[in-house]
């Protein structure tokens, strides 16, 4: 069996046998003590740092709308006004929960033509004295709606097979709030892509994600990524970089802004994740920012 | 909510469709990353790298500096002019073109291969 099955056996088994075993003696214990139990919130301000998610879900039946922007390199100057000049790329997201643990979103995204569907589910909940983590699961299929831009030169299109377009992201997050201050959090990710270039290429690509997240007053907090790729999957791996993001949130009644610099382009996981071309050596740079804006239904 | 959990479960089924396709293996006569100049003529690739770069601002209605390229005649006059390869090559004294970036080298060599051969109408 391949490794990728039996990693969805794995998450289907954590949800078929685990949960609905346990549904019922939680269910009671709630009713029990859900006055004493302490939910930890606000581990982190939003369903995303910066190009990730976080292990937050939206909130008991609400809606987020999300607008997420990546302009040009910031290396460009005053001339191209820090890379604002250029194409930036966007993504724009309707995402719902029903319970405030399990979500379900929506979005494209500008690069590649990338139409995503994703599900989330917060598994396990930080409480005070009793749980000390948040576990929250993630899965994602992604369709591609471009045309191939090689079709007339190599005379073969790409797309002939419409599984060629697909891709999906897999995700474990595991996070902790470590005080009113800082949260930290690990995600082990897994990036399927059902065509890849080269026969040597992987179709499956590993990374672990760190976030962490420093809060600077109640409004303002300083939020940083990084995606370490962990098993290569093209021949030369320096062909593309670890994914590098710093920002900062700031938090308006309703509304989440994060501004933040970033080395990658698209703003899909299965773009950012194993094909992020800038080097922040080279001072490859772009400012981006995502906007959340949550209604309650 | 025993609903909701049985989508959440069926998603997942329908996500393990998947495939472990390489390009190479899949199209073994296309070389990825190669590029091939033989046959290069104006109605295959010449105007389909106009059609898909360069005439969303040069065409006959907006025509942008004066530069048409939606039909022969008018990529012929910025050949012989030699503009259409300045613009496209990024040398120095011409615009740079398109503007959102340089288009990939093998369309490059394909219309300089084209220019080569007398930029016919063919």
């Amino acid at each position: 069996m391949k490794t990728y099955q039996k990693f969805v056996l794995a998450l289907m088994t954590i949800f078929v046998i685990c949960r609905p075993a346990s549904a019922q003696d939680d269910l009671l214990a709630e009713l029990d003590s859900a006055q004493d139990k302490e939910f930890t919130t606000a581990t982190f301000k939003g369903t995303r740092l910066i190009n990730f998610h976080t292990l937050e879900t939206v909130g008991f039946r609400t809606l987020d709308f999300r607008i997420s922007h990546r302009f040009g390199f910031v290396n460009g100057g005053a001339y191209e006004f820090f890379g604002l000049d250029g194409s930036a790329a966007i993504r724009l997201g309707l995402e719902y929960s029903y319970d405030g643990r399990l979500m379900a979103g929506l979005g494209r995204t500008s690069t590649q033509k990338l139409y995503d569907g994703f599900l989330k589910y917060k598994l396990l909940r930080q409480v005070k004295g009793d749980m000390p983590l948040t576990f929250t699961l993630f899965v994602s299929t992604n369709i591609t709606a471009e045309k191939d831009p090689q079709k007339d030169i190599v005379g073969v299109d790409r797309y002939k097979y419409f599984s060629s377009r697909m891709s999906y992201v897999f995700q474990g997050m595991v996070g902790r709030k470590f005080s009113d201050r800082f949260s930290f959090q690990l995600s082990p990710t897994m990036v399927h892509y059902n065509l890849v270039d080269q026969t040597t290429d992987k179709n499956d690509m590993y990374a672990l994600i760190g976030l962490a997240r420093l809060k600077l007053s109640t409004r303002a907090a300083l939020t940083g990524e990084y995606a370490w790729r962990a098993v290569p999957y093209i021949s030369d791996m320096k062909t593309f970089h670890d994914c590098v993001s710093l920002g900062v949130d700031i938090e308006t009644g309703g509304h989440v802004f994060q501004v933040f610099v970033t080395n990658a382009y698209g703003i899909n996981e299965v773009q950012t994740i194993p094909y992020t071309t800038g080097n922040i050596l080279k001072g490859d740079l772009r400012i981006g920012f995502n906007i959340s804006r949550v209604f309650t239904l | 909510m025993k609903k909701v959990k049985a989508l959440f479960v069926l998603g997942l089924i329908l996500l393990s469709g998947c495939y472990y396709d390489k390009y190479n293996d899949l199209y073994p006569t296309v070389k990825l990353g190669g590029c091939d100049t033989t046959n290069v003529t104006f109605s295959t690739q010449v105007n389909k790298a106009m059609t898909s770069y360069c005439i969303g601002c040069h065409n006959g209605s907006t025509a942008s500096g004066g530069v048409v390229l939606d039909n022969y005649t008018g990529v012929k006059t910025q050949v012989d002019n030699g503009r259409l390869t300045g613009a496209i090559k990024h040398q120095s004294g011409y615009k740079p073109m398109p503007p959102t970036g340089q288009i990939d080298a093998c369309r490059i060599k394909m219309i300089e291969k084209w220019i080569a051969a007398g930029a016919p109408n063919n």
